[in-house]
């Protein structure tokens, strides 16, 4: 049997969850839980095919993940989606588009120890929220809060990020989404 | 390879549909822009609806509850058409006419009069994706005028207009601006529907197959119809203008619902009806409830 | 007076399905259903047409487009389209050099004598465009003795396979640039969007499946003044192109089939040289499915004119533009967006009417 990770029926059931995710940044999804715990694996696979250029900065993958995910290896400058450990410091600055092409942009993929619960919380507003929400999350190093401001800070260029934890949740904080530390 | 019933569940291969989904998430993260993509052909014409199928078809999965509506009407020849492909290629779905009940909404030239909610999407069919193209034809400086939010010249149209006819004379894709930086072509909604894109608690998706983009405006966005400071922005009037009143749907009475116009075959005259026709049919429902 | 919105659409649509597909089989009794081995035959030029359009070199599925679509080229090319669209892209095939050609067809306008010699294979270029008025009612064994008799009568020749190609000539004497490596792997416009500017293969791709009629109507205005490629055409072949694709497991190359195709190169008037550059002609290229010479032509005039459009900066006619030819070519586009017309707008035109009562209304109110 194909793992769950792989079925088509799941992808586009994660999908919707990202989806959902855009739609309402700051709202916790929870993946279903016959998928793998670290919520990334399934997210890439969803969104990954031999089109699309990773990077996996922090080593998170396996070898043999590499050809299933069909995605091609790319450093962290070029790369349109990046996986990286939260926990690390950010020491890097990807793909922020064009102001013709702001789509050819980095999407940042942040494995993190808790999301929906933690010590660091973060109020959030922009578009999809209704004035303003909140979100809770645990083993988010502090630079990303940093340099994210800075990545965003020219709209329409700026990028997209997707933070995951071990228990099958994540979250999306698109560039629109204005974060400040409570 | 006989049946429409031999492809894979939602027509496209599953390439097809993880670039449409990557696409949508650009498109949410970016509110308003038009994000390109392939575009792979459907099987029914450019222009009917094809954007807004592939939209359709890579977010839909089995057990979703999907209504689709032409002129606001699930029983006309395109929405029912375009159902009967889905349900072909998507087996495990259900179909509604009732808009509270869909999950997922496709949708040409109208929006459903009932709001939506934060768990129902509508994807909208998009003839014409830029609303710049009436002041520039070429599509490489118009994405530089819309990188910049460069909309004077779009402005300058308005105002010619208001100098040549006293009225801006845009009646339907009326320029809307997202988020204070992006002008959208709404699709060719009357202006009557513009307003429902403003702090909608629903995602509004709008897939243009033939011009190949993916544009959105996210839930709880800013949506501004362009206008001058000293010129409201005005809905299509249905004001009888000699009694003064708004014209009523003769068949069930709402006064506040968009209306087609039709002559009566029998007196000549003018009668007026719900362009959507779920909502005239619950109107009738729950006044024959009382 | 009942709901007057357009009711029983369903009905309607299978109504119509059902009377086209009777008036595909209204011969009745006496009709026989056309077979598509007979459409790939018989209808061959039709049928190049479709796979060209369509974009799919699928010589069976081609010829059932045809005969679904009762011989429309737009429609059965259209078909043909969304059928690709189930399928995956699982491999990419290397460049492939056309000089492997086998050939069935090559000509040069360009000298009388070519290396290898003219070819002239099946044309109507020369034929008096008569009505043959006995194959009104050909008989099968009539039909069957040409063929035969064709076969009989032609002598065994040693005419080679492959052929070397004009342009080497050419090129060997200086009068043309050499060849610029293709930089990058080439765009695939089944696989991105064209976002402009968009690299020559965007442009060759595009052209390659573009509507016959589309490609010959704007490189016409060209040819006719709107545009100066005076093109001279070196080389136009017609024949079977081995593909090559790597083997799944082992990558190596593997010959997976060939595919008829028609190829054009066209010279073109020389233009100002680079500095320290001795001036060149120039080069235009086309190449399609299947034996299609008037879209191969074209598309090569094509070629050459958006070249120019781009070399100057800034294109001098509609032929040179990229946007205006690319966006405008393809016949699935174009056919859709002109069909949609016919669907309701309804809305839209209420709203319009509402625009311009109010306006009139403004008007009046002015001069009142």
């Amino acid at each position: 049997m194909i793992e769950p990770i792989w079925q088509t029926p799941l992808q586009q059931q994660v999908f919707r969850q990202l989806l959902d995710a855009y739609s309402y940044p700051g709202k916790v999804q929870t993946l279903a839980d016959t998928l793998p715990a670290a919520a990334y694996h399934a997210l890439l696979a969803t969104l990954l095919d031999g089109t699309s250029s990773l990077c996996d900065r922090d080593g998170l993958l396996e070898a043999t993940q590499w050809p299933l995910l069909q995605a091609q290896p790319a450093p962290l400058s070029t790369a349109r989606f990046i996986l990286c450990d939260g926990a690390q410091a950010a020491d890097f600055t990807p793909l922020l588009g064009t102001l013709t092409d702001p789509e050819q942009s980095a999407t940042l993929l942040l494995a993190v120890a808790s999301i929906g619960s933690g010590a660091q919380a973060l109020r959030l507003r922009g578009p999809g929220i209704q004035q303003e929400t909140t979100l809770e999350l645990a083993g988010l190093h502090p630079s990303w809060l940093a340099q994210r401001a800075d990545w965003c800070c020219h709209f329409p260029l700026g990028v997209d990020c997707l933070l995951t934890d071990t228990q099958r949740r994540f979250v999306a904080i698109p560039r629109t989404t204005q974060l400040e530390v409570c | 390879m006989s049946t429409a019933t031999d492809y894979p569940f939602g027509f496209l291969d599953s390439y097809a549909k993880k670039e449409v989904r990557r696409t949508v998430l650009k498109a949410i993260a970016i509110p308003g822009y038009q994000v390109p993509y392939s575009s792979r052909e459907m099987p029914m014409g450019r222009g009917f609806g094809t954007g807004g199928l592939q939209l359709t078809l890579s977010l839909i999965g089995e057990g979703e509850t999907l209504k689709v509506i032409d002129q606001g009407s699930d029983d006309s020849v395109n929405a029912v058409n375009l159902r009967h492909f889905i349900e072909l290629t998507c087996p495990s779905i259900n179909t509604t006419t009732r808009t509270q009940e869909a999950t997922l909404i496709q949708s040409r030239h109208r929006i459903p009069e009932q709001p939506l909610r934060e768990d129902q999407v509508l994807v909208l069919q998009v003839p014409y994706p830029d609303p710049l193209v009436i002041v520039e034809p070429s599509e490489t400086r118009r994405k530089v005028m819309h990188g910049e939010a460069d909309y004077s010249r779009l402005l300058v149209k308005l105002y010619e207009d208001l100098v040549h006819f006293k009225e801006i004379t845009i009646s339907h894709r009326y320029p809307t601006r997202i988020n204070g930086h992006y002008v959208i072509d709404p699709s060719p909604i009357p202006r009557y529907d513009v307003p429902k894109l403003h702090q909608s608690p629903a995602l509004l998706l709008f897939g243009a197959g033939r011009e190949k983009k993916v544009y959105a405006v996210p839930p709880y966005t800013l949506a501004e119809p362009l206008v001058f400071d000293d010129v409201p922005f005005r809905t299509e009037d249905f004001t009888d203008r000699v009694s003064g009143e708004r014209r009523a749907c003769q068949r069930c009475g709402s006064r506040d619902s968009f209306l087609d116009e039709f002559s009566d075959p029998n007196t000549g005259g003018k009668v007026y009806q719900c362009s959507d026709s779920d909502y005239c049919t619950q109107q009738q429902e729950q006044a024959h409830g009382e | 007076m009942g709901y007057v919105a357009i009711k029983g659409g369903g009905k309607a649509i299978a109504g119509a399905e059902a009377l086209l597909d009777y008036l595909r089989t209204e011969q009745g009794e006496a009709g026989l259903p056309l077979d598509t081995h007979t459409i790939e035959t018989q209808l061959r030029y039709l049928h190049s047409r479709v796979m060209s359009e369509g974009g799919l070199y699928h010589p069976t599925l081609a010829a059932l487009a045809i005969k679904q679509s009762l011989g429309d080229t737009l429609e059965a090319a259209f078909a043909l389209r969304a059928f690709r669209s189930t399928q995956p892209r699982l491999l990419e095939s290397p460049l492939l050099d056309t000089r492997n050609l086998r050939v069935v067809r090559r000509i040069s306008s360009a000298f009388k004598d070519i290396p290898g010699g003219q070819m002239l294979g099946a044309t109507t270029d020369y034929a008096l465009r008569l009505l043959k008025m006995q194959l009104l009612d050909e008989s099968p064994e009539q039909f069957r003795a040409i063929a035969k008799a064709w076969l009989a009568d032609t002598p065994q020749t040693d005419i080679p396979d492959t052929f070397p190609k004009v342009l080497d000539a050419l090129r060997a004497e200086g009068l043309l640039p050499e060849p610029q490596p293709a930089a990058g792997t080439p765009f695939d416009i089944t696989r991105e969007p064209l976002v402009f500017p968009v690299p020559r293969s965007a442009a060759l791709a595009t052209l390659a499946r573009g509507e016959t009629g589309s490609l010959l109507a704007i490189a016409y205005s060209n040819m006719r003044g709107y545009g100066d490629v005076h093109p001279t055409v070196a080389e136009l072949r017609v024949g079977y192109l081995p593909v090559l694709l790597p083997h799944p497991i082992s990558g190596e190359l593997i010959e997976a089939g060939e595919v008829l195709i028609t190829e054009c190169e066209v010279v073109a008037m020389y233009g100002k040289a680079e500095k320290g550059q001795k001036p060149t002609f120039t080069l235009g290229y086309g190449a399609c499915f299947g034996h299609n010479e008037v879209k191969a032509i074209s598309m090569a005039i094509l070629d050459r004119a958006l070249q120019n459009g781009q070399a100057n900066g800034k294109p001098q006619n509609p032929s040179e533009d990229p946007e205006f030819v690319l966006l405008h070519v393809d016949g699935i586009d174009s056919m859709g967006f002109c069909t949609h017309y016919k669907m309701p707008h309804y809305v839209t035109f209420q709203s319009d009417m509402d625009r311009l009562r109010t306006t009139q209304q403004q008007q009046q109110e002015g001069k009142a």
